[in-house]
């Protein structure tokens, strides 16, 4: 039995001797990558994209443009045979009263084409070529007439919950695309002079939790309609007054609504990052896209349509702000 | 389209081999010896217990229900008939078989603490030589409460110790059968499936040990009455609640208190028992120390009636299990989430008098509830529900020859609810229903003394996912066993198995707060899964077994995530495929007041998704576990339990990029939202492997009577040589995470 117990506790010093963690190293090794970050919006007057480079975990180099930035490459945007070149410049951006600098190559004076073919190239300091091409989404203007100009539309709305507003037919959907739709009010304070215009996206959807409301905006639809709830447009409205100012205070001077339609590229992008919170996973790893041949980042385009509406006068009046109608 | 003609082919083989064996089934010159056993205390039936006639040097052993038949016993004579039950007092009865007669006899065993003798173990080796029971585990109460089991008694932690079992750290209690994903494996009270089946974020199983009466763990192979999943079946039967006296029974440990009320009612029985979480504490070692506010608490119920005057033989039971979770963080900045079990069933049981035929019936409803609840505007609430209705009933005949038919049907209409809000508010909705209904039908070839086999067909006419085109409505199995002699049997099976309820799982997570379930969407190709398994046993003494099994499963349109989906018209889960073989050894060794109970596994898995071939994150190549438990005398249990599992794998990280970060694309203009967000680059998927994990747990039990009460107190010990097993490296905060550190931890039951 003495052996038996001694070759039990020679046993247990072994499993002791193992129970130490061996090393397992987490970080592997792999070449830079350069990261062409370029979103084209229809109606901008100026296009920027921005050129970093990827960074090694053990080095000191921290996370930010300033940072990373990779200056004096070469980068142009081609469209039907046409070439437009972006210049490297470092704007300066107040940002929370500090000023950030932040080096970043713009193009001017280009004009975005609906259901047009665009391709971007970059040759970077070192020789190299990185490149990507996307596909721009089709126009959506013509779909802005048949919206209702009074918000909320109709007669009866009063006795309603909600209402939509309507940017298309249902049965004439365009296979495959889908419409980020904006709701927005632009507004001044009585404290500052009239001219400067703020702006305040209006949600759909409003949920109480734990005491206090949360605010949905639209998601993206796939349908060309969106539902707003009566209720999320007030408390949405009531939102905009600052602590200790009533409402009295802000005179509501424009209502815009407008359907963003993002690229294939833009789209994969935007929802890859989004993947994250809507999961019942705890992930390790957060998503995302790439469409650059060479490198990283994202090469996309954002049609946009829009119409003037106007907030119904009582809804602006009854919640006490101004209006100007 | 080779393979329809085949598939045709195989129930006419089925229906000639039935004819073929009904004709050879009608024996003179014998009877038939049936019955019960149970316990003498309580009455509660005793599964798997051994029954051994010596005249004729055969046996049998219960079912899970404790029922037992034995056929062919040469008529005219009086035999004795050992009865024995691992804790309890063997019994020795002498009965007179009639020809062509049944008869019944009803055993009650008192418990003790005296070991298995050498003649009731005889029993299981004459059963070992007929019986074909490809990949089953078969637990029961007694082998539970003496298996090492850390903090909390439960039955699904305890399945990591059994081979083929992987599991990827004590951080989860979620299992994976031979390669199989964990939504493959079904989880069923009482044949009623339980679809969130952890409490705590996957920490711990929602059963509570103390109603569990047997437990039967399948890694394949599983017969025609059962369907629904492609990988395993763990089947859990609930106690019946003691019959003779009231008792009541509570017990405390440092994660829950529970209370079992049991007794008498008129003809019949109950039982109520009820689990309430008490604290976080413990929880947060399985966190690495971050806070896990979890509350849980399950209730469960039985009610039996026996009363031959109303039917005679018969017996009726009804049954209820719900159980609460919620994870509710103080901080707005952690999503809440509550989840739900709500389980209710009615079952009836009943044997002919005259003529050795069983029938079944039972109707169940399981839902289940998920919700998120959102706490700050970057979040969506999200809400996942399923809800199955069950109405099943399978008859059961035994033949002279020894031989079993039974067959049966089953409707289950389910439905499941899971808008995904996320993508298109308005179009991507999972939420579906179906109703499948199914015959099923079984043969079980027990009449030859050294052959064993079982033919099993189950018919789907209607599918729960609908009608799609590839999708064959059979699904044949077959399992085949021969005993050489020497205590060597070779034994094999084949199967096709289709299923219909998925659940929506990210490979790159690591762990789920709970799985959302869906139907397979129409436009999905059945999920089929082909199983193909050979092995041998060797049991040349009752003190010693060893099993040898080795399999190879191949799933066809395995689901997949669609990650780079962004369209409406992009499907939401993309096929894939998946693959999985290896080999196992299980021993078993009896001697003096040791038990050792041993396996190894050599096990490849392999997934396979847009071309690319990966190994999925539970995937080890070689695991090995032994416990070893004693009988002490005087009450007291010890017993040790070793794991070991060569390293899972993990996906380096290579560096950082800085990536824009787009809150809103209606947000995109004027100049462009420049934040930017620091973002992983990632090495090739799992191409790495952590370290071995490796832990030695320690129990004690101590088992008295004080007065009027029965006190069982154990201590428990975990991870004795406080191995720094890893978890998963945490790439945000660049720290590993690990598994339980070094913990005692005890609980102490008392019944009155």
């Amino acid at each position: 039995m003495n052996s038996v117990y001694r070759y039990i506790i020679i046993g247990l010093l072994i499993l002791v001797f193992i129970s130490c963690e061996e090393d397992v190293n987490f970080f592997g090794e792999g070449d830079s990558n350069y990261v062409l970050s370029c979103i084209i919006v229809d109606g901008d007057s100026n296009h920027f994209a921005y050129l970093t480079k990827s960074y090694e975990i053990e080095a000191e180099t921290q996370s930010g443009n300033s940072y990373n930035a990779v200056k004096n490459a070469f980068i142009e945007l081609n469209e039907d045979g046409k070439t437009f070149y972006f210049r490297d410049t470092l704007l300066l951006k107040n940002n929370q009263g500090e000023i950030d600098s932040i080096w970043c190559y713009v193009l001017t004076g280009y004009e975005l084409k609906p259901d047009n073919n665009l391709q971007i190239q970059c040759r970077l300091p070192n020789g190299e070529t990185i490149f990507a091409e996307t596909h721009t989404s089709p126009d959506d203007n013509h779909r802005m007439s048949r919206i209702k100009t009074q918000i909320p539309p109709g007669y009866s709305w009063e006795d309603t919950d909600g209402f939509v507003i309507e940017f298309g037919e249902r049965d004439q959907v365009r296979s495959g695309y889908f419409y980020y739709p904006s709701l927005t009010v632009d507004y001044t304070k009585a404290t500052e002079n009239d001219e400067i215009i703020h702006r305040k996206e209006i949600p759909s959807r409003v949920v109480e939790i734990n005491g206090s409301e949360l605010f949905y905006y639209p998601y993206s639809v796939y349908y060309p309609d969106v539902y707003y709830e009566l209720e999320a447009l007030k408390l949405g409205l009531l939102d905009i007054c600052e602590e200790g100012f009533e409402p009295y205070n802000y005179k509501i001077v424009n209502t815009n609504f407008a359907v963003y339609s993002p690229d294939k590229n833009l789209a994969k992008y935007h929802e890859a990052g989004k993947a994250l919170e809507n999961s019942f996973n705890i992930l390790i790893v957060k998503p995302s896209y790439s469409n650059i041949d060479g490198g990283r980042g994202i090469f996309a385009t954002s049609m946009k349509a829009s119409r003037k509406c106007s907030l119904r006068r009582d809804i602006v009046e009854n919640l006490g702000f101004r209006s100007i109608y | 389209m080779n393979y329809l003609p085949k598939v045709k082919r195989f129930p006419i083989t089925i229906i000639c081999l039935v004819c073929f064996s009904l004709i050879q089934n009608f024996a003179q010159g014998s009877g038939t010896l049936r019955g019960t056993v149970s316990d003498a205390t309580s009455g509660e039936s005793l599964p798997y217990a051994n029954i051994f006639l010596e005249e004729s040097g055969s046996g049998t052993s219960t079912d899970a229900n404790g029922h037992f038949l034995m056929s062919r016993i040469p008529a005219g004579k009086s035999y004795s008939v050992v009865i024995s039950y691992m804790g309890y007092e063997s019994k020795q009865i002498e009965v007179v078989i009639e020809s062509e007669k049944i008869t019944h006899i009803d055993i009650e065993l008192e418990e003790s603490t005296v070991e298995l003798g050498e003649i009731e173990k005889t029993g299981v080796l004459v059963r070992h030589k007929q019986e074909s029971v490809m990949s089953m585990t078969k637990i029961t109460a007694q082998h539970l409460d003496r298996m090492p089991h850390g903090a909390e008694k439960d039955v699904i932690r305890s399945l990591r110790y059994l081979s083929g079992v992987q599991s990827i750290g004590d951080n989860s209690a979620k299992y994976y059968v031979r390669g199989s994903s964990s939504d493959q494996t079904q989880v069923m009270i009482n044949n009623a499936t339980i679809y969130y089946p952890f409490h705590a974020m996957n920490l711990v199983g929602v059963i509570d040990n103390n109603i569990i009466r047997s437990v039967e763990f399948q890694k394949g192979g599983f017969n025609a009455q059962h369907g629904d999943r492609l990988g395993g079946l763990l089947k859990i039967q609930t106690r019946d609640g003691d019959a003779n006296n009231y008792s009541l029974t509570g017990e405390a440990g440092l994660l829950s208190a529970k209370l079992l009320v049991e007794g008498p009612i008129p003809n019949g029985s109950f039982y109520i028992s009820g689990r309430k979480s008490i604290s976080n504490n413990l929880l947060s070692k399985y966190m690495n120390g971050n806070d896990v506010p979890a509350e849980y608490q399950d209730i469960s119920f039985k009610l039996n009636y026996v009363d031959d005057n109303f039917m005679q033989n018969a017996r009726f039971s009804v049954y209820g299990f719900f159980s609460n979770d919620m994870i509710e963080y103080e901080s707005q900045k952690s999503n809440s989430y509550k989840w739900s079990n709500n389980i209710f069933g009615v079952k009836y049981f009943q044997y002919a008098e005259s003529i050795p035929f069983y029938s079944e019936l039972e109707f169940s409803v399981s839902n289940a509830k998920g919700e998120l609840i959102a706490m700050n505007e970057n979040y969506k609430n999200r809400f996942n529900e399923i809800t199955d209705i069950t109405f099943q009933t399978n008859l059961k005949y035994i033949f002279e020859s020894a031989d079993e038919i039974s067959a049966g049907f089953r409707i289950k209409e389910v439905n499941t609810n899971l808008p995904v809000e996320a993508v298109e508010s308005n179009v991507s909705d999972l939420s579906s229903k179906g109703m499948g209904m199914c015959l099923f039908a079984n043969y079980k070839l027990l009449r030859f003394e050294n052959i064993g086999a079982n033919l099993g067909l189950r018919a789907n006419l209607t599918r729960i996912a609908g009608a799609n085109s590839k999708y064959h409505p059979f699904e044949p199995r077959f399992d085949f066993s021969y005993y050489l002699g020497g205590g060597v049997k070779l034994k094999t099976a084949w199967g096709i198995y289709y299923q219909d309820l998925i659940t929506l799982i990210d490979d790159n997570a690591v762990s789920s707060v709970f799985d959302p379930w869906i139907i397979l969407p129409s436009y999905f190709e059945p999920l089929k899964a082909n199983h193909y398994i050979v092995g041998g046993e060797y049991k040349p003494i009752p003190e010693f077994s060893l099993n040898i099994e080795g399999y190879y499963k191949k799933v066809n349109n395995q689901p997949f995530l669609n990650e780079n989906r962004t369209r409406a018209i992009e499907y939401q889960i993309i096929p894939g495929s998946s693959e999985a073989y290896g080999v196992e050894f299980e021993t078993n060794i009896n001697w003096g007041i040791w038990n050792l109970k041993s396996n190894y596994s050599l096990a490849w898995v392999y997934k396979e998704k847009d071309g690319e071939r990966f190994v999925p994150n539970y995937d080890s190549r070689h695991s090995i576990n032994a416990v070893l438990a004693a009988e002490l005398g005087d009450g007291w249990n010890a017993s040790i339990a070793w794991s070991f599992s060569s390293g899972i794998p993990y996906t380096k990280l290579i560096g950082y990029y800085d990536m824009l970060s787009i809150s809103s694309i209606a947000e995109i203009e004027d100049g462009l939202d420049d934040n930017f967000d620091k973002n992983l680059i990632l090495g090739d998927k799992n191409a790495h492997r952590l370290t071995a994990y490796h832990r030695l747990d320690a129990s004690i039990t101590k088992k008295m009577r004080l007065f009027m009460f029965d006190i069982n107190w154990d201590v428990n010990v975990t991870n004795l040589y406080d191995r720094k097993n890893l978890f998963y490296f945490d790439y945000e905060t660049l720290t590993p995470q690990y598994s339980l550190p070094f913990m005692i931890t005890s609980n102490i039951r008392i019944k009155i």
